[in-house]
C-alpha cells in the first residue's frame, strides 16, 4: 500500500513548476502548495497524533490541511461549512477534535462546542516554520461525519489503508498531468476525496467550484476553466440541464465525468451523450462506510442504453472489493453487503451502531466482514441494480411499501424527479414540474394504478417547482414531507 | 443602480407566481429567497431561465447571486433590458 499523501509528495517532487491548484486569484504549484502543506503541518505537530477538525471553504489552505494532518499522523474530519452551526458544533462536540482550522467566527462558534481544543487560522500560520522530513503515518485517515437517522450526525472512521485502496483504484483511470479537475462537491461529502486525490496525486490541476454563480452555472464553469474531469452527484448536471447549458460548446474541455451518491437515471445520461457522444462517463457506488466507491460502470454513447433500468447498473466491484446480495427470496435480489480493504473501523464512539451495521457475510463458506449497506438490489443479466433503501419501507394498513418503488413508478410515468411519503395511514407524493405546465392529478394516479398495488398509490400528489434537495444535492425526503404539508396548508387556509 | 420601475417589477411577479405557484403571500421588494418555499438551488436556476425568456435578456453566471432581495433582481433586469 502507497498511503495517500506519499502519492502526493511524489507528485509534488516530480512537478514542482506545474500548477496544482487554481483559484480564482491564481494558481498555486505544486512546490507552493507543498511549502503550505508544510506550514500548516509544523503548526500540527505539538500534539501527537491529533484529531484535527477542518472547518474552511474550497481553496488551498483546505487541501493543504488535509494534506498535513496526514503528513503529521493526525486523522482530519472536513465538514460542510454551509451545514447549520448547529451541526457543526454537535460534530465538533462528538469528535472532540485538537485542533479546529478554521477562520475568524466560524472558528469561535464550533470551538465553543468542544472543550480544550486549539484553534487555527491559515492566515495567521508563522510563514517561516516548516515541518522537514517524510513524517508520520496514523492507521487512520479520517473520520467523516455522516447524517444520522437520530439526528446526530456520525462519524465514520476511515483508515488509512481503506483510503489507499481507493486511491490505489483512481490511479488506474489515468489522471496525468494535462488533466484539470473539478471540486463540487462540499469537503464535508467524501466524494470530495475522489477529486483531491485523483488530481493532486497525479500532478493534474484541483480547480474548486469556489462561488455560488460557478456552482449555479456549473457548465459555463466546465468551459471557462477547461475542465477535463468533472465528478458530483447526478444532480448537480440536472442543473446544468435546468440552466439549458448542457452543450457541446460548455462541455467540450471533458473527457470523464465520474458519478456518485445517487442513482444515475436515464434521462441525465440521454441529455449528456447528446450534447457529447465522445464523452466517457463512469457510474459510481459506495457509501462512506466503505470509503467513497466501490464499483465502476463504464459507460459511453454507444453502449449505455443497455446497462439502464429504472437507473444504471452499479458496475463491477474494484479491486479488492466484493458486493453480495443477502437476505433475498433468491440468489439474484438482496441486500448490498461490501466487504474488503474499504471499509470503515466502524462508527465513532458507537460500538452499538457499528455491531449493527458491520457484520459478518459468509462468503465462498467463510465468514468474512461486511458493512451492510441497507440497499436492496437485483442483479438482471449478472448486473447488479439498485432498487430502493430499506430503511423506506413502510407499512400500510399490514401491507409492506418500498416508498422507493413508489417513487420509481412515479418516475416511469414522466415525473424523473419525486418523492414519496408516508402521511398518515396513506402515501403522498411531491413531483417536479419544472416548466412543463398543466399538472393532472388524478390521469397520474391512474396511471400509478397500473404499475402498482392499490394501497400504494399516493392518496395525494403534488407538483412543486422543485422538490427540495439536502446540501448534498440529494432528494430530501423529510424535507418533501415538509414542503407538502406547507402547501396543503396555505391551499386549504 | 436606479430602482426599477413598477412596470418591470409587475411583470418579474408575474414571473415569480408562475415559478412559485404555491406561494401564497405577496412578492414584494423586500422579499428573498428565504421567504419563499421551495426556492432553492434548482428554482433559483429554473427562475433565472424563465426571466431570460419573458425579459429577453442573458444572465452572466456571476449575475445569477446579484441581488440580495426581489427588488434587486428587478433593478437588475432593468439594467440589462
Amino acid at each position: 500500500m502507497i498511503h495517500p499523501v506519499d502519492r502526493f509528495l511524489v507528485s509534488a517532487s516530480r512537478h514542482p513548476g506545474r500548477a496544482a491548484i487554481s483559484m480564482p486569484d491564481g494558481h498555486r504549484t505544486y512546490a507552493q502548495l507543498e511549502d503550505c502543506v508544510r506550514k500548516l503541518a509544523q503548526s500540527f505537530c505539538e500534539i501527537a497524533s491529533p484529531r484535527i477538525l477542518i472547518a474552511l471553504p474550497p481553496s488551498v489552505d483546505a487541501y493543504a490541511a488535509i494534506l498535513a494532518s496526514m503528513l503529521i499522523g493526525g486523522i482530519h474530519t472536513p465538514v460542510n461549512i454551509s451545514s447549520p452551526i448547529s451541526k457543526l458544533q454537535k460534530i465538533a462536540a462528538n469528535l472532540e477534535p485538537d485542533i479546529i482550522v478554521a477562520e475568524g467566527s466560524l472558528a469561535a462558534a464550533i470551538s465553543s462546542a468542544a472543550s480544550s481544543t486549539r484553534t487555527i487560522d491559515p492566515a495567521t500560520v508563522a510563514g517561516d516554520r516548516s515541518f522537514d522530513g517524510a513524517g508520520s503515518r496514523n492507521p487512520r485517515a479520517y473520520i467523516m461525519f455522516t447524517s444520522g437517522s437520530t439526528g446526530t450526525p456520525k462519524g465514520v472512521v476511515v483508515s488509512a489503508s481503506a483510503l489507499a485502496n481507493y486511491v490505489d483504484w483512481l490511479a488506474t483511470l489515468g489522471y496525468g498531468p494535462d488533466d484539470r479537475v473539478s471540486q463540487q462537491p462540499n469537503l464535508g461529502f467524501d466524494i470530495s476525496m475522489t477529486d483531491i486525490f485523483g488530481a493532486l496525486c497525479h500532478g493534474a490541476v484541483l480547480i474548486p467550484v469556489a462561488t455560488e454563480a460557478d456552482r449555479l452555472t456549473a457548465a459555463r464553469f466546465i468551459k471557462r476553466e477547461k475542465i477535463t474531469i468533472w465528478n458530483s452527484t447526478p444532480s448537480a448536471v440536472v442543473l446544468m440541464m435546468t440552466a439549458r447549458q448542457l452543450n457541446a460548446e460548455n462541455l467540450a474541455s471533458l473527457r470523464l465525468i465520474n458519478f456518485c451518491g445517487e442513482p444515475l437515471s436515464g434521462e441525465i445520461l440521454d441529455g449528456i451523450f447528446a450534447a457529447l457522444p465522445s464523452l466517457r462517463i463512469q457510474n459510481t457506488y459506495g457509501p462512506t462506510e466503505a470509503t467513497v466507491a466501490v464499483s465502476c460502470l463504464a459507460l459511453n454513447s454507444g453502449n449505455y442504453r443497455e446497462f439502464v433500468r429504472a437507473s444504471a447498473a452499479l458496475g463491477d466491484p474494484i479491486a479488492g472489493m466484493q458486493l453480495d446480495l443477502v437476505g433475498g427470496a433468491h440468489p439474484d435480489e438482496g441486500e448490498i453487503a461490501i466487504s474488503g480493504p474499504q471499509l470503515a473501523e466502524g462508527y465513532w464512539r458507537d460500538p452499538g451502531k457499528t455491531a449493527a451495521a458491520f457484520r459478518s457475510v459468509d462468503v465462498d463458506g467463510k465468514p468474512v466482514r461486511a458493512y451492510f449497506t441497507g440497499d436492496w438490489a437485483e442483479r438482471h443479466a449478472g448486473r447488479i441494480y439498485f432498487r430502493e433503501r430499506m430503511d423506506f419501507q413502510v407499512k400500510l394498513r399490514g401491507h409492506r411499501v418500498e416508498l422507493d418503488e413508489v417513487t420509481a413508478a412515479l418516475r416511469s410515468c414522466g415525473w424523473p424527479v419525486a418523492c414519496a411519503f408516508k402521511r398518515g395511514e396513506a402515501l403522498a407524493a411531491v413531483v417536479e414540474s419544472g416548466d412543463e405546465g398543466a399538472f393532472d392529478e388524478s390521469r397520474l394516479r391512474l396511471q400509478l394504478g397500473g404499475l402498482l398495488d392499490k394501497y400504494a398509490v399516493p392518496e395525494r400528489i403534488l407538483a412543486v417547482t422543485r422538490v427540495p434537495r439536502n446540501e448534498n444535492d440529494k432528494i430530501d425526503r423529510k424535507a418533501c414531507a415538509e414542503l407538502f404539508e406547507r402547501l396543503r396548508g396555505d391551499a386549504t387556509s | 443602480m436606479k430602482e426599477s420601475s413598477d412596470k418591470t417589477f409587475r411583470k418579474l411577479k408575474g414571473v415569480l407566481s408562475d415559478v412559485f405557484p404555491d406561494y401564497r403571500a405577496s412578492f414584494d421588494r423586500a422579499v428573498t429567497a428565504d421567504d419563499v418555499p421551495g426556492w432553492d438551488s434548482t428554482a433559483h436556476v429554473g427562475l433565472i431561465v424563465e426571466i431570460e425568456d419573458r425579459f429577453g435578456i442573458t444572465f452572466e453566471p456571476e449575475e445569477y447571486v446579484r441581488f440580495k432581495n426581489l427588488g434587486e433582481l428587478a433593478d437588475l433586469i432593468e439594467s440589462k433590458s
